[in-house]
């Protein structure tokens, strides 16, 4: 019960904090924090897929695309204003999710990462493809954004999608946590670590794992929505294979087996490569890469995994011996 | 099993500690003009540095080499020029955030040659509405001419692609006024460009066109797009592709007995893809092929003697040794900084972001060491196509040999402006 | 009620892998309420005859009756909610799971439907640390599976099987890897679960005094047919099964 609190009051002073930073820092910093939390979105929904399920997916960069670009087609052609276009956005791309499920039913492991990774390569060719829609390889500019009247005095455009963001991420993490903690994040992660035990429960491999792939790509669409509007931009190299490589990079550098892994992993993403190049501008690329091995032989559970293995470190000797005295008692009782 | 609630908030408020120190500001003195002081002007730029499009890396270093050269010369009117060249990675949300670091926190006057289409379409319509100059542009679209009235604070500097297409078009009626043509052109804004451009540049004689054929990046290759085009009885071939498809459009050519005269565009032009396709097609696949160029081609032997290339060599001897001089982009990374610097010295003593601007639209460098002798590079308020003139050049024996005299499409392009 | 309808009822079973025939023809019934041993050499088709009634396995004739419903349309997945529940021969737990979890995906079956309000999550996991007590390893809930000894990994799968609340309970191999004393135990602990649980078990096992001492009625396969079915007492004289076993040794 002291966990469950503790807990509690780590997300209340973290959210404390996400509210009060626009005040506290420049507006530039407010505005690389509003992808952050969009990041954290997208890192969020391959924890779930990747950390929980144990599907991995190279491919992530394609649902922040179809995010992206629902959200700047439906602004272009129609006007219609992202309080629709981001739920919208959400819908479609879950929808490509379920369906590229279907198709991760029939594939493991690194088949998976492979088919997933072809999806990344062939995410821009696609955009430019379909130029009469997407606007090719100009891409689509978007609307800058505007603070609603009522806030205009108040907030700046900066600050106001700075909160819209993170509004977004709070309920998306709190919804997470709720399904995560009861049985459908346990029949996700049982599926994980054994799909013959955790069918032999009742557990439906094709519907938790769909789910999975859905409810990754629907995040993943809202991140793409929430990082095409500050940028006011989509265009196809918005959308490299680079993009699926760096989401996975984050999650796994933030800690791919719990949901703080998600805002470590999107700090990481958003200031790592900031930081490498204040370190060294001449090899960007050769810096950035010797920081993550460094962390990922340091912290192997990711950021967030080993600070939460460093403040819930179990008190040792007692318990392990009261187990040790048990173990013979168990045999009989069995 | 427990947590310690002083363990957690401490940890929580040392992760955010960490965001903010990231981002914490050196307190600027307030000032009138950002960037500018006495004795310093701080311009930003984004090259990538990383990701797909890496190669273009040199360009910004280049003209960093330029630009530490001349602040060893006393600078720019008393100023030294700072010069933050940033990694976005060729992508375009991360050009729109480092953008407004420069301009936000690191208070640059001016965006210098930030290079490529999608980065510099994203972050133009923050600059304009900040009025933040964003000159000299690498890019070879002609959007930054043509909405000048939209983004008047944006301006390009090399050759447009359909400018180039024009002057290519220009030599084909001179020589050959009734050549068969036969195009291939990457189906997007950027082989559309082209396409437009030599359309513009024959005029009424577009009729000359046989066949227009297209290839998507999605495509394996090109075999079937060269038959069409052989099968139309072409004789003049005109090649608007990337670098990869302009490979395979030699060697597919020579291996199907197509042997037309061939127009290269000049981004597929280089040495990867001449000796490839040399390699693999035969020397008839790449002999005689014409191309252009405006910058001095540091391995061309009619600069030897030449003091803009003394000079070039000089500057990256000095101060970036050990590099490859000769890179092309090294070259262009010093041309475009030398507009740059004619541009802060003509902007005036006493510097405002209005003034550079009209610095930068009334341009007339005809001394610009690093392009070719007789390429003016050159603005008016409704012309902001810096450089249009090129010259065209053959591929004999492994490089391409200039001829001819400098070609200019400007009369053609400058009419379309506004 | 005895023996009127059989809870469950093997007819005919066939299964065969390319040319290799793991069972023959094999039939039998389960009656409610009482222990049944499935015993036979190795490679006898026990365990295939277990992973037949969970539909791990595809038959490739026979019929496998539950409660008076053709087994084989269900999916492997709906076999829990049937009533069937099982261990594994090679434990087979959430190893990145903590004990508790584990148990309390044995309960997925009996959730009716949706994700379980707040206090039913709540009353869930009250039930499995009582089913951990009851096993006596309510002191490793919290820790994951993977570090916990074999013994105690044997004993989180039967917790886990039996917070299902099987009408039939399948044990494969339940004094494997055991100690003399522990299988010793074993008998008595199946029988209370057999009353508490209100639970029919039917049991995989080489172990063949346990076996001959807790079951009601015992079945024997031998190369995938079945030679003898009967009472322990009937079964222990039947020539064919001694010839079995001795050919075996």
């Amino acid at each position: 019960m002291r966990l469950r609190a503790d807990r509690n009051l780590a997300v209340a002073i973290v959210a404390i904090v996400i509210a009060l930073l626009p005040f506290i820092v420049p507006s530039f910093s407010t505005f690389e924090l509003t992808y952050v939390g969009a990041y954290a979105i997208a890192i969020l929904g391959l924890i779930v897929l990747t950390g929980m399920n144990g599907q991995i997916s190279l491919g992530h960069g394609a649902f922040l695309a179809v995010g992206g670009y629902v959200v700047a087609i439906l602004a272009h052609r129609f006007g219609l204003s992202f309080w629709l276009s981001i739920p919208i956005a959400a819908i479609v791309s879950g929808i490509v999710g379920i369906g590229l499920g279907f198709v991760a039913l029939r594939l493991e492991g690194v088949y998976l990462a492979l088919a997933t990774f072809s999806l990344a390569v062939a995410t821009p060719s696609i955009l430019k493809r379909f130029g009469d829609l997407t606007g090719g390889v100009m891409g689509i500019v978007l609307p800058p954004v505007a603070a609603p009247k009522v806030l205009a005095g108040v907030l700046t455009p900066v600050q106001w999608f700075y909160y819209v963001t993170w509004a977004f991420a709070g309920v998306l993490f709190l919804v997470t946590a709720r399904f995560l903690g009861g049985r459908v994040g346990r029949s996700l992660r049982a599926l994980r670590d054994n799909e013959i035990a955790a069918v032999s429960f009742g557990v439906n491999p094709h519907f938790y794992k769909t789910l999975a792939f859905g409810w990754s790509a629907a995040f993943a669409g809202i991140a793409g929505a929430l990082i095409a509007i500050p940028t006011a931009y989509v265009s196809p190299d918005s959308y490299s294979s680079l993009l699926s490589i760096t989401l996975l990079i984050g999650a796994v550098l933030g800690g791919i087996d719990t949901m703080w892994g998600a805002l470590a992993g999107g700090v990481m993403i958003e200031f790592l490569p900031l930081w490498v190049q204040k370190i060294n501008n001449a090899a960007p690329s050769v810096v950035y890469g010797v920081a993550l091995i460094l962390v990922m032989l340091v912290m192997p559970g990711g950021i967030a995994g080993t600070l939460l293995r460093l403040v819930q470190r179990r008190p040792p000797a007692p318990g392990d011996a009261v187990l040790r005295r048990t173990e013979p008692t168990r045999a009989v009782e069995q | 099993m427990f947590i310690s609630s002083k363990q957690l908030i401490g940890s929580v408020a040392a992760a955010f500690a960490l965001v903010l120190t990231s981002g914490a500001t050196s307190p600027l003195v307030a000032q009138s003009v950002p960037g500018v002081t006495a004795t310093e002007v701080v311009l930003g730029g984004l090259h990538p540095c990383s990701g797909p499009a890496s190669a273009y890396c040199t360009i910004g270093k280049g003209a960093a080499a330029y630009f530490a050269y001349v602040n060893d010369k006393g600078g720019v009117n008393g100023r030294k020029i700072t010069y933050k060249d940033l990694d976005d990675a060729y992508s375009p949300p991360q050009a729109m955030q480092l953008a407004r670091q420069l301009v936000e926190q690191d208070h640059v006057f001016a965006m210098f040659n930030t290079l490529g289409t999608p980065s510099n379409t994203a972050i133009r319509p923050y600059l304009n509405q900040n009025q933040v100059p964003q000159l000299y542009v690498a890019t070879g679209a002609t959007t930054w001419a043509h909405d000048s009235s939209q983004y008047p604070w944006t301006i390009g500097w090399q050759p447009d692609y359909q400018s180039e297409a024009i002057i290519y078009a220009r030599n084909l009626l001179k020589v050959a006024p009734n050549a068969k043509i036969g195009v291939i052109y990457q189906n997007d804004d950027y082989g559309k460009d082209y396409l437009a451009g030599l359309h513009k540049g024959l005029g009424p004689k577009s009729s000359l066109i046989v066949k227009e054929v297209s290839y998507e990046t999605t495509d394996p290759d090109v075999s079937s797009q060269i038959g069409q085009l052989k099968a139309s009885g072409a004789d003049t071939f005109f090649i608007f592709a990337t670098p990869k498809f302009a490979l395979q459009s030699l060697v597919i050519a020579a291996q199907q007995s197509w042997h037309p005269t061939i127009y290269l565009n000049n981004v597929s032009a280089n040495d990867v893809v001449m000796k490839g396709a040399t390699e693999k097609g035969g020397a008839t696949a790449t002999a005689g092929v014409i191309s252009v160029g405006y910058l001095k081609d540091p391995l061309d032997p009619r600069w030897a003697n030449d003091s803009g290339l003394a000079l070039f060599k000089q500057i990256m001897a000095k101060y970036a040794p050990g590099v490859d001089t000769s890179n092309l982009f090294y070259m262009y990374g010093c041309g475009a900084a030398y507009t740059m610097v004619d541009t802060l010295q003509k902007a005036g003593r006493d510097l405002t972001r209005q003034k550079l601007m009209d610095a930068a639209i009334h341009l007339n460098e005809a001394n610009n060491p690093f392009v070719m002798p007789g390429i003016v590079v050159q603005t008016t308020p409704s012309n902001h196509f810096p450089i249009t003139q090129e010259q065209l050049a053959k591929y004999d024996n492994g490089r391409f040999v200039p001829f001819g005299s400098i070609i200019d499409a400007r009369p053609i392009i400058a009419s379309e402006s506004k | 009620m005895s023996a009127a309808i059989p809870l469950l009822a093997v007819r005919g079973l066939t299964v065969r892998f390319g040319g290799l025939t793991a069972l023959e023809d094999v039939s039998f019934e389960v009656t409610e309420g009482c222990i049944v041993g499935l015993i036979g050499p190795n490679g006898a088709g026990k365990t295939t005859c277990f992973n037949c009634i969970t539909r791990l396995y595809e038959p490739t004739s026979g019929e496998i009756v539950f409660k008076g419903e053709n087994l084989l349309r269900r999916a492997p997945y709906e076999v829990a909610r049937s009533g069937i529940t099982r261990t594994f021969q090679n434990l087979a737990l959430f190893d990145r799971m903590s004990v508790i979890e584990n148990v309390l995906v044995g309960y997925h079956s009996r959730y009716a439907s949706g994700n379980g309000s707040g206090q039913a999550e709540e009353a869930v996991r009250r039930e499995a640390l009582r089913m951990l007590e009851y096993l006596g390893i309510a002191e490793v809930a919290t820790r994951p599976a993977h570090g916990l000894s074999f013994g105690t990994r044997k004993s989180v799968e039967l917790a886990r099987a039996l917070m299902a609340a099987p009408e039939l309970l399948l044990l494969d191999e339940p004094a494997g890897g055991l100690n003399h004393d522990e299988v010793a135990a074993l008998g008595a602990t199946f029988k209370r679960i057999c009353s508490d649980f209100k639970t029919t078990i039917l049991m995989v096992e080489h172990h063949m005094r346990l076996v001959m001492g807790v079951s009601d009625h015992v079945v024997v396969l031998d190369s995938g047919r079945k030679i003898a079915d009967g009472t322990p007492d009937v079964v222990q004289r039947n020539p064919a099964v001694i010839e079995a076993y001795l050919g075996a040794v």
